[in-house]
């Protein structure tokens, strides 16, 4: 936008050449390696033997075992699995944030009684392990009849990621000014539109953040879909198993017959969605943010 | 318009409170009671037992034991944890070019696979072939030569808190640089006209403006820090350790229900376990309660 | 005792595959193709006939009309049966669902995969409404003894006493190994489970390292000690390692073993049935003195206490360590790691010149339990099921497509058989009527973990011998005195 933000003003300013600076990267270099190495060897073992692996873990393998991604592929049915979880995970997303929203609007900026109420009741939620819920949650799935379809595990994956955003945007809603709002309110917009279409935007780079985080562990997410989508096993043709089942499927299966190189493809394999995703998203961030600059 | 606001509160908060309750509070809160009866997880009969599973909890040294060090890392993650992530964060903005590669790649090792990093550290602390051990031979630290950092008690726990640190560190950076790219740049224009330092202007104004973001990361790494389930399973293949070096309290009620099959004591320890952290969030927020800055 | 199950209750513990060969290959694409698996095709229209899909499945077994139905079947109810998946993959699984598909026409038999046993089926028992036949095995199965526990498994004297499904003339439990359907699936003298799967555990060492030393293997284990110290001495490889973020493959193989050994039956009855002082046998502190002797003179690796099975297999198949405990599953396992002149064999556990028990004892025994649930629908399909996946049939596919053996007799005739399995069958052959069986783990989760974790303290000298058995024999007293633990009699 019209406003540079004030780290590129900087960079203007100081010269680029100090010894802080040579000290700055040497740092960020530093951590940055002890982050890309792991990837790197994770990737790399990806295309080594299982032997490889195992003997000579830091060298680079003799040759490329392209083998391995198809293994992995047919074998743990990436590709199905991979639908799956965007099915899942793209409409759990979505319903988490809105509805999130709404509520930590609320709690953030109005006062009405009962509010410490919801804001525990939401807090406590965050802190149970979730393999406690899964008996009761079964029978009130089994009740609802959701149990073994996808827009069941939607809502529950909604219904546990809602603390968490919850409590996330409520901080995030209070910082937010209030002039643009009580201006709204002045031209008479009603309550909704003012959370549609003025406090929404401006929480754009929340949501963008806690919307990441949500993926991540909606992505990783295992136990729920294991129990509540139990009933559908490997052998149907359109198995309803969501990525992280297969793939814990897949590890599940390495303590039985060794097969670590087609566990690295795998994961490589998963893997690189979801920095793809991250990158796209980070994008997102910055344009999030020069919107937070029209205030300043 | 008293009135409009009223129903308009209770639109928002009706639907997702009703899927909370439905799918979240009504199973957890079916299992808190669970907590004082005897079940033991196959079948409808629940003997009542009192207050017995606490009174067990209170005597067991096991459980004391894995909430000891769900307390270390309470102690030293959130300290750790924001401090690197601060200085990291501070770093981005002195203006250094491939941030963007630098921030995307610090903040990886939270999108890692759980998988990838139990396998991928257990190489590094490998006796034998890990990096470090051979990072330390360099060194000239022969002492340590084939050291099990992982198989012995004293360093295990350790070591797992160094790999927590190493994934939760970019997230949070991330969480700062956020933050503080949202704070105004005139407020630093003035403050450099004052003659103020970067140190002093990060200590004087990015810290304060960034207090409710660096409120929520204790919350979050507290919350964290009574968990540590997930990093303990892996990097400790599921035993809590040599001699429960590294228990933690979500692990050891995994071991009471699925292997003792002793659920209702293991609800009891998550009922525990979650006053606790209930107490702890509680105390962080009031704690950490600041005039928020306006501007 | 060393049943798979033991072997397999972590989540992050490898299990009971036995044996190498096809398995990971069938399992995972291409070669696939090449496994005669009679698979799903045929689940969908109940209505081929026998004929065709027999021709398929080359059922070739005449089935005595009197071996026919034993239990009754009503075909138009489908059995419902949830398996683990593991090493053995799901194909032979399906294989014994075809046979029973086809012996009884009419009847589907819906085969479910799975990981995580316990997680995924605990709601269906809680809600009365368990499968008719389960796989409970893997990382996250259910402890066999809380499901006998708290009434949830069908005995299975009825499975046992019927006619055997190819085996013409024979009961079914005539046509299974001697002592393979003791660990694990016995409990206060009643069968609850069947072991599909045939597991011998003893120490391995490289055929190819032996013979180009002149090595010879032990008898006794003061021989062994004696040669560990030869081998120490040389300076080229450490004599021992074992997979050190899983004591138990030391206190389950060696320990357990050597106990037998040092005291016989007497003591192992003792321990399993909790008696007072049991672990203060002079043979308990004699087996521990003797286990603990390979960290007191420094026989282990260096660095074991730290690695995972894989990593210390890897080291051993790198010939760091000469010994190695571990079962029959270790060919299968590390298959893609195995230097291909390396040539591993297993051997028994050394023992003592004047111990008790017999000298030649091995554990030699099933894994990989399958149970029916006493509140199933369709009980008496699940016992087929059991029948026919425990026929000659069954286990020959078995042998031919996973490379694994199942306890029945005659099977394998005629099938290759991998030399490390050749290695282990010899053992047993050479054992008789000698097969070793400690129940305490099965029978008491607690008394499991603290055997295990003791066990790691003790070959990482942080307890000596007699603090071990002293804080065993606490345990075994808490358990004891544990009302809510049901109580276990173990009779041999």
């Amino acid at each position: 936008m019209a406003t540079p933000s004030w780290t590129q003003q900087k960079t203007r300013v100081r010269s680029p050449f100090s010894a802080w600076k040579v000290l700055i990267y040497l740092i960020l270099a530093l951590w940055a390696f002890m982050v890309i190495f792991p990837m790197l060897w994770a990737t790399v073992s990806s295309f080594k033997t299982d032997q490889e692996i195992f003997f000579s873990p830091w060298s680079l393998p003799a040759a490329l075992q392209w083998d391995n991604f198809s293994r992995a592929w047919t074998k743990a049915k990436l590709g199905i699995y991979f639908f799956n979880t965007i099915m899942v995970i793209i409409p759990a997303i979505m319903l988490t944030l809105l509805l999130s929203s709404m509520v930590a609007y609320v709690l953030a900026r109005f006062e009405f009684r009962g509010k410490q109420i919801v804001f525990y009741l939401f807090l406590t939620g965050m802190m149970f392990p979730i393999f406690l819920a899964l008996v009761p949650l079964y029978f009130v799935m089994q009740f609802s009849g959701l149990l073994n379809t996808f827009h069941g595990l939607i809502i529950v994956y909604v219904a546990f990621s809602l603390p968490f955003t919850v409590f996330f945007l409520t901080g995030f809603f209070k910082t937010l000014p209030t002039e643009m709002a009580e201006a709204a309110m002045m031209d008479g917009a009603s309550h909704y539109r003012i959370f549609f279409n003025v406090m929404l935007p401006l929480a754009a780079p929340a949501l963008v953040s806690v919307g990441i985080f949500n993926f991540l562990g909606q992505w990783n997410q295992f136990i729920l879909p294991n129990v509540l989508m139990s009933n559908v096993g490997l052998d149907e043709s359109q198995s309803r198993y969501v990525l992280s089942q297969g793939l814990y499927y897949l590890y599940g299966q390495q303590f039985y017959q060794s097969d670590w190189s087609g566990l690295f493809a795998a994961v490589t394999l998963v893997t690189i969605p979801t920095l793809l995703v991250y990158v796209l998203f980070h994008d997102r961030i910055e344009a999030g943010l020069t919107v937070g600059a029209l205030k300043g | 318009m008293k009135y409009g606001q009223r129903s308009f509160i209770f639109t928002f908060l009706f639907i997702p409170v009703v899927i909370y309750v439905i799918f979240v509070a009504i199973p957890y809160v079916t299992s808190m009671a669970v907590s004082f009866t005897k079940w033991r997880g196959l079948t409808m009969d629940l003997p009542f037992n009192g207050v017995n599973n606490f009174v067990k909890l209170f005597n067991d040294p096991n459980f004391w034991n894995a909430l000891g060090h769900n307390a270390i890392a309470l102690v030293v993650l959130p300290p750790v944890i924001i401090t690197m992530a601060l200085i990291f964060a501070f770093l981005f903005t002195q203006g250094i070019r491939g941030s963007g590669f630098f921030r995307i790649t610090f903040f990886f090792p939270q999108v890692m696979s759980a998988i990838i990093v139990g396998v991928l550290w257990s190489f590094i602390y490998h006796p034998t072939l890990g990096m470090l051990n051979g990072l330390l031979g360099l060194l000239g630290i022969t002492s340590l030569q084939n050291f099990p950092w992982l198989g012995d008690p004293s360093t295990v726990f350790g070591a797992i808190l160094v790999v927590t640190v190493w994934q939760a560190v970019g997230f949070y950076m991330v969480l700062f640089i956020t933050g503080m790219e949202t704070i105004p740049s005139h407020f630093y224009e003035a403050a450099r006209l004052d003659g103020a330092n970067s140190f002093m202007m990060f200590t004087r104004i990015t810290i304060p403006m960034l207090w409710e973001a660096i409120r929520t990361a204790i919350v979050f790494l507290a919350l964290g820090a009574m968990d540590m389930y997930a990093i303990v399973m892996i990097m400790t293949n599921g035993s809590g350790g040599p001699s429960r070096g590294a228990d933690v309290v979500p692990r050891y009620m995994v071991e009471a229900a699925f292997t003792n099959g002793e659920w209702g004591y293991a609800t009891a320890m998550a009922v525990v376990l979650m006053l606790i952290i209930l107490a702890l969030s509680i105390l962080s927020l009031r704690f950490t309660r600041r005039e928020t800055l306006e501007y | 005792m060393l049943d798979k199950k033991r072997f397999s209750r972590r989540t992050f513990i490898k299990g009971s595959v036995m044996i190498g060969g096809a398995a990971a290959l069938a399992a995972c694409g291409a070669p696939a193709t090449t496994a005669p698996t009679a698979a799903p095709a045929a689940t969908s229209a109940p209505a081929a006939t026998t004929a065709p899909a027999a021709a398929k499945l080359d059922l070739p077994f005449p089935v005595d009309p009197a071996a026919m139905d034993p239990f009754k079947l009503d075909v138009k109810v489908p059995v419902d049966g949830q398996f683990f998946s593991g090493g053995f993959g799901d194909e032979y699984i399906r294989y014994a669902a075809k046979i029973e598909e086809m012996i009884h026409p009419g009847l589907k038999v819906n085969v479910t995969a799975l990981q995580k046993v316990q997680e995924t089926l605990q709601p269906r028992f809680v809600s009365g409404n368990p499968p008719d036949v389960i796989d409970n095995s893997g990382a996250g199965q259910f402890k066999t003894v809380d499901l006998v526990n708290q009434g949830q498994l069908l005995e299975l004297t009825e499975l046992f006493e019927a006619p055997a499904l190819d085996t013409p003339g024979k009961k079914f439990k005539d046509t299974l190994f001697p002592g393979s359907q003791v660990a694990g699936v016995v409990f206060n003298g009643k069968q609850y489970g069947v072991n599909v799967a045939y597991t011998v555990s003893g120490i391995w060492w490289s055929k190819t390292l032996a013979d180009k030393n002149g090595w010879k293997y032990p008898a006794t284990w003061d021989d062994m000690l004696a040669f560990c110290d030869q081998i120490k001495k040389g300076g080229k490889y450490a004599p021992w390692t074992y997979q050190g973020k899983y004591p138990y493959y030391m206190s389950g193989i060696v320990w357990e073993q050597l106990l037998y050994k040092a005291g016989g039956n007497d003591v192992v009855l003792k321990i399993d049935n909790l008696e007072p002082n049991a672990w203060k046998d002079p043979a308990a502190l004699r087996a521990t003195e003797a286990m603990y002797a390979l960290y007191d003179k420094g026989y282990i690796m260096p660095g074991t206490a730290g690695l995972t099975h894989t990593e210390a297999q890897a080291e051993w198949l790198k010939n760091k360590a000469v010994f190695l405990p571990c079962g029959t599953w270790l060919e299968n396992e590390m298959k893609t790691v195995t230097p291909a002149d390396f040539n591993m064999v297993m051997n028994g556990v050394p023992g003592f010149a004047d111990g008790k028990g017999d000298q030649k004892g091995i554990f030699a025994n099933g894994g990989e339990p399958y149970v029916v649930p006493a509140k199933a629908k369709n009980t008496k399909g699940g016992l087929e099921y059991l029948r026919c996946i425990l026929s000659k049939s069954s286990a020959k596919w078995f042998a031919e497509n996973v490379s694994s053996m199942m306890p029945v007799i005659g099977a394998t005739e005629g099938a290759k058989i991998s030399d490390g399995m050749k290695s282990a069958l010899a053992v047993v052959q050479n054992a008789g009527s000698a097969i070793i069986d400690v129940e305490v783990g099965n029978y008491y989760s607690k008394i499991e973990t603290e055997l295990e974790l003791h066990t790691g303290e003790l070959l990482t000298g942080k307890l000596k011998p007699a603090d071990f058995l002293d804080t065993m024999q606490k345990v075994a007293d808490g358990v004891a005195k544990d009302p809510d633990i049901p109580k276990q009699k173990h009779v041999i």
